[in-house]
């Protein structure tokens, strides 16, 4: 099997767990934490938002990262002349155009876009895919994901402040799911708060998209009864 | 912080600040503008024009009428009937100075305001962190295309307000004083120099780039706070005029 994304004691600020795993093709693992600050910081880590502050994260196929030293500043806050440029300024990390994707907890989609327009976001601007093939891939995962065919359009053409909690979250699932990132890491809290059939098939969808040749690291911050081996 | 001279140098600091974050900005949006050739970011560059630009016409044809109109009747008022110093000064005050300014009012009115409020609530609902997370750069994605609308718009803006504003004033004139129109018109481009014509232009280009590069900045560096957000909007508009001002009388400074 090929190794799609190691951590090799990986611990972030204010834990004093350390994780050490390999990702496979194929594999779709469940990571817990003790806390939503700490699965939020190692999300942030896992896709190259934030530095790596002790170990060393390997996207295999991809970019490596490993631990810099040099500080990125923090938004918001009171900075001095000496200090570097906000977060928001600063380059994106290379292994952020297609290795790992990420689906959100609450969808993490645009507020001002449709939803057929954040679902199409970052396909169209990292310019990857044909208008035809997109289409033809979200429709096959709508249908993966368990929305009846009838309901497409109108939960396409929506907006996300008119949609419901658990159709921005079906949204931010299909946006990763067409993206098809090498290694997805979806927040657990996606499957919470959303109806028996479509939890279903999000879990049934996200196995099918790890046989495809790529891997799902799901991270929670709680014990959970999603179905998939924990990583110790 | 009751001590006058830390809360100066605390000022200054925040002021330095400022203006290296905005310089900063200025410089990656415009190394980010090959990034315009992608959908989504062509997108945003033609709402934006919408927006700032073509929903700004009406507002921009009334001042443009309105400053026209006051202006011939004060100047006729003062001067009597004297076409050429009537047009001589149309075109000191509206083609150097109330065309870009009045512009750039209406811009930082109607748009300033509007960029802070949105980018500083994407920045509260996590948005601009969902953009990072899907590899685009909100400074690609976000900041240029407001930046390219609203020098565009500026510019489109200005030259518009002025035919309209000089439009008028000339109508005014020949109606009042009656003389000819089209010997007005003949006598207006005999009187306007290209510096004048470059230094409008220059002043629109630098209004639009000023108040899009202020309003963005001010909107992307709210923390994650609600409360922020009024407080962004009020603090672009204030500083957009300020800068706009500033810029104002430093090119009025250099070029006449």
């Amino acid at each position: 099997m090929t190794a799609l994304l190691k951590f090799h004691d990986v611990r972030c600020e204010g834990s004093d767990r350390t994780h050490s795993f390999t990702l496979h093709a194929g594999e779709t693992r469940l990571l817990q934490f003790s806390s939503t600050v700490e699965k939020d910081i190692m999300i942030d880590m896992a896709i190259g938002e934030t530095d790596v502050p002790e170990g060393q994260i390997e996207i295999v196929q991809g970019d490596r990262r490993r631990k810099r030293t040099v500080g990125i500043g923090q938004q918001g806050e009171r900075r001095h002349l000496d200090e570097p440029l906000p977060v928001i300024w600063q380059p994106l990390s290379a292994s952020m155009a297609g290795s790992v994707g990420w689906v959100a907890a609450n969808g993490g989609l645009i507020s001002n876009l449709k939803i057929w327009e954040n679902v199409t976001l970052p396909l169209w601007y990292h310019v990857r895919r044909e208008v035809i093939e997109t289409e033809q891939s979200v429709m096959r995962w709508l249908d993966v994901l368990g929305l009846e065919q009838h309901a497409c359009a109108e939960f396409m053409a929506a907006s996300p402040y008119s949609s419901e909690l658990w159709q921005r979250k079906l949204a931010g699932l299909l946006r990763a799911l067409v993206q098809m990132p090498k290694v997805l890491v979806v927040d657990a809290v996606v499957f919470e708060d959303v109806n028996e059939h479509f939890a279903q098939s999000w879990v049934t969808a996200l196995e099918a998209y790890a046989t495809q040749g790529h891997a799902v690291l799901v991270m929670a911050d709680k014990a959970t009864t999603l179905p998939w081996e924990k990583i110790e | 912080m009751k001590n006058p001279v830390l809360r100066l140098q605390n000022f200054l600091g925040m002021e330095g600040l400022f203006l290296r974050d905005s310089v900063a900005l200025i410089w990656k949006a415009l190394f980010a503008l090959p990034q315009v050739l992608k959908w989504p970011v062509r997108n945003i560059l033609l709402k934006q024009l919408y927006f700032t630009g073509i929903q700004s016409v009406g507002p921009i044809s009334a001042m443009g009428f309105l400053a026209g109109l006051i202006m011939v009747m004060q100047v006729s008022n003062l001067v009597g009937r004297n076409e050429l110093l009537t047009l001589q000064v149309l075109i000191w005050t509206v083609v150097r100075e109330l065309g870009p300014l009045l512009t750039a009012i209406v811009i930082v009115g109607r748009s300033s305001s509007a960029i802070a409020s949105e980018l500083a609530a994407m920045q509260v609902n996590g948005e601009i962190k969902s953009l990072r997370r899907m590899g685009i750069s909100p400074v690609d994605y976000l900041v240029m295309p407001r930046m390219l609308a609203m020098t565009i718009t500026s510019l489109a803006l200005t030259f518009y307000f002025q035919v309209v504003a000089i439009g008028t004033g000339m109508v005014v004139t020949a109606w009042n004083i009656d003389v000819s129109l089209i010997g007005e018109v003949g006598h207006f481009f005999e009187m306007l120099s290209y510096l004048e014509i470059f230094a409008a232009l220059l002043k629109s280009i630098c209004f639009g780039m000023l108040v899009s590069v202020v309003s963005c900045y001010y909107g992307l560096t709210v923390n994650r706070a609600m409360t922020e957000i009024p407080v962004a909007a009020s603090r672009a508009v204030m500083r957009s005029l300020l800068a706009v001002f500033a810029c104002d009388g430093l090119i009025t400074v250099l070029f006449f």
